[in-house]
């Protein structure tokens, strides 16, 4: 789907981040007149800098013009290759999972899952491999954080 | 006064305190070199194991980590695309993309000379300052902070040549994320979702783990390799190159030492500022501003410089006033106070041998860490050409733990996987990520200074130009705003002239 000349993926960051500031600033007004005066002046500020540039992504004559005036680069600038969208949802959820892993199971459960899964599945290396290099993230940690920075390590949601 | 500088290095010359100053070097550098450890980090943890020590010794000690801390970060910032220490994110933003050439060597040289010299600097401007110290910090009342951190904000966005108005938005984002959390000013909390932990507002240091370590890890590992690609590429012997490059632009070292000098001593600003203006300044000095982001040395220097420049001079407000230029400093003052050193002016003359024997451990740590830093870069220029399925899970491990370990709290965690998601969109989306650090670090400092200010000037505007340190930066962020508008309006007409010149010749 196109709009004004250019396909609708190239308007959603602005227009996710514009949904983003919108909700802020509603928020934003709920609060004493003292407290919401610099953000609600910072939320109305990118609510219209945001709208100049959707405007600027389009492929009218105004856009063209605000581009060339205050975003330049986006003329001459090599656009990044994309790279597959399944490649990068991976990237993503496999920092989620994990992050997910240290929130439920604790530092020193999930550290050494995540580095034998990512080694193994992904990275396809053996299973002696992938659980010599967890043993030594499992070591590492517990000698940097607990022993020679006596952190208390995180146990997880289901540490007693 | 010479008596005082020579009895301050006379006093740092015993093999005691010698030996302290070299433990607290080593540890700054493996504290530097982890994400979200630094400086503050090791200084709190060493805190109660100097209570035993000589003030002396225990200045030395900490003089030490402050030194090295810097060069520590500068090698995983280099190498990684980590950095070690917030300041260090500066550096990422042409370290890394030199490593990726293959040039890690280079960067690390320049980074390394470039510390040195900037420590070196911030030590003799600090031994100049010192006596006028008190006069200097407070020529700036909250307009002027105001003012100074809005124009702080307008520098970088500029910065990011051809990208005003992205960078802008971004940083306008920044700014919204630094209001989150309670309103020590006005009372009450703002924008926290009833989350507890957001009451102390987003943490920095998980936030820029996420937004340099953990987006960078995603995008290399969507694109797979190594970090710098090809093993041909990894040109090591170019680490006295890059000491050489640093003579070589020896501009951008005297701006970036001056502007960490003169920054480090406004408190409460900090290492951040100093590292992302120099880098800034020095790309709008530039005649080749494009050509920052993708590998340029002085995207290194500059902010190299400014880094171990500002340690000097923020022990300016920290000694002079007891308002610590940051956390780092904060944490040192604890350690003054533990030893029976009463931060004011009256240490600047009750404790001169202890204070100029902190200062010259400073720059000898510096010194030494940057000569041991490019000892070791052979082995750690090695990191670059490991494979992203073993270097990704061991740099996610490292940044998620890190950000836990800076205050304990595992919600820091979850703050790096979200700052990471929207580093990697900003990556992704060609939105520029500076804007966004340097608004999160000046957001809250903005705000406090906007309300005293309007205080001072019964509500009125008139209050941030009717001062002359004030009007003159205002001018400055005028100036700023205008400038690439106007170039965007004249180049057009520029050309037809240049073409009807052409023509008519």
């Amino acid at each position: 789907m196109r709009v004004l000349g250019r396909p609708l993926a190239e308007y959603m960051p602005a227009l996710g981040l514009l949904a983003v500031s919108v909700a802020y600033l509603v928020v934003a007004l709920g609060y004493k007149p003292d407290s919401r005066a610099v953000p609600v002046a910072v939320a109305g500020t990118i609510i219209v800098l945001l709208l100049l540039d959707l405007i600027s992504r389009s492929e009218t004559r105004i856009g063209r013009s605000l581009l060339a005036l205050l975003n330049p680069a986006a003329l001459t600038d090599q656009k990044p290759v994309a790279a597959s969208a399944g490649r990068q949802v991976a990237a993503v959820l496999w920092i989620l999972g994990f992050t997910a892993g240290l929130v439920v199971l604790g530092i020193l459960t999930a550290a050494p899952l995540y580095v034998f899964a990512a080694l193994h599945l992904k990275g396809r290396r053996s299973i002696p491999v992938a659980l010599a290099a967890a043993a030594v993230a499992l070591l590492a940690m517990w000698l940097l954080f607990a022993v020679a920075l006596r952190l208390p390590l995180y146990a997880g949601l289901f540490a007693a | 006064m010479l008596d005082l500088w020579l009895s301050g290095i006379q006093h740092l010359l015993q093999v005691r305190e010698l030996l302290f100053l070299m433990l607290g070097m080593a540890i700054g550098l493996i504290f530097g070199a982890i994400p979200g450890l630094g400086g503050s980090c090791a200084l709190a943890l060493l805190m109660p194991l100097t209570y035993g020590l000589e003030p002396i010794t225990a200045l030395a000690l900490s003089g030490g980590v402050m030194g090295a801390v810097p060069m520590g970060g500068s090698i995983t910032a280099i190498l990684l695309n980590t950095p070690g220490t917030a300041p260090n994110a500066a550096t990422c933003l042409d370290g890394y993309p030199l490593a990726k050439q293959g040039k890690a060597g280079l960067a690390i040289g320049a980074a390394a000379s470039a510390n040195s010299i900037g420590g070196i600097i911030g030590t003799i401007s600090v031994l100049a300052v010192l006596p006028i110290a008190k006069d200097l910090v407070l020529a700036f009342g909250p307009p002027e902070f105001f003012v100074l951190a809005v124009l702080g904000l307008i520098t970088v966005a500029t910065a990011s040549r051809g990208k005003l108005m992205r960078g802008l938005i971004t940083g306008a984002l920044g700014l919204m994320i630094s209001f989150v959390g309670y309103n020590d000013v006005v009372g009450g909390e703002r924008f926290t979702l009833g989350i507890g932990y957001l009451w102390d507002g987003v943490h920095l240091v998980p936030a820029l783990i996420g937004l340099f370590a953990v987006a960078e890890m995603i995008n290399l590992s969507v694109k797979g390799g190594s970090v710098s690609g090809d093993a041909r590429n990894v040109e090591i012997t170019s680490m006295w190159s890059g000491v050489l490059e640093t003579f070589r632009h020896w501009p951008t070292v005297l701006r970036g030492s001056l502007i960490g000098t003169v920054v480090g001593a406004i408190p409460g600003v900090g290492g951040v500022v100093a590292s992302f203006l120099s880098y800034s300044m020095t790309v709008q000095a530039s005649k080749n501003p494009e050509s920052f982001g993708k590998g340029n040395i002085q995207g290194v220097i500059a902010p190299e410089a400014a880094i171990n420049a500002k340690d000097g001079s923020a022990l300016i407000p920290t000694l002079a006033f007891g308002i610590p230029g940051g956390a780092e400093m904060a944490v040192f003052l604890g350690i003054l106070v533990l030893h029976g050193l009463q931060p004011g002016p009256m240490i600047l003359t009750q404790n001169q041998t202890e204070i100029y024997g902190l200062i010259w451990a400073l720059t000898a740590s510096c010194l030494l860490a940057s000569f041991i830093g490019l000892l070791v870069v052979r082995p750690l220029a090695m990191i670059t050409l490991v494979d992203s399925e073993i270097l990704v899970p061991a740099v996610i491990c490292v940044a998620l733990v890190g950000s836990y370990a800076v205050d304990a709290e595992i919600e820091n965690v979850v703050v790096t996987a979200i700052f990471g998601l929207l580093g990697y969109l900003m990556i992704r989306f060609d939105y520029p990520r500076l804007t966004v650090v340097i608004a999160m670090v000046l957001g809250g400092t903005a705000e406090r200074n906007y309300y005293q200010s309007m205080i001072m000037g019964d509500g009125h505007w008139s209050i941030f130009v009717s001062r002359p340190i004030a009007a003159v930066l205002v001018a400055g962020i005028v100036a700023l705003l205008v400038w690439p508008a106007l170039r965007g309006l004249a180049r057009p007409l520029t050309r037809r002239f240049t073409l009807t010149r052409r023509g008519g010749g």
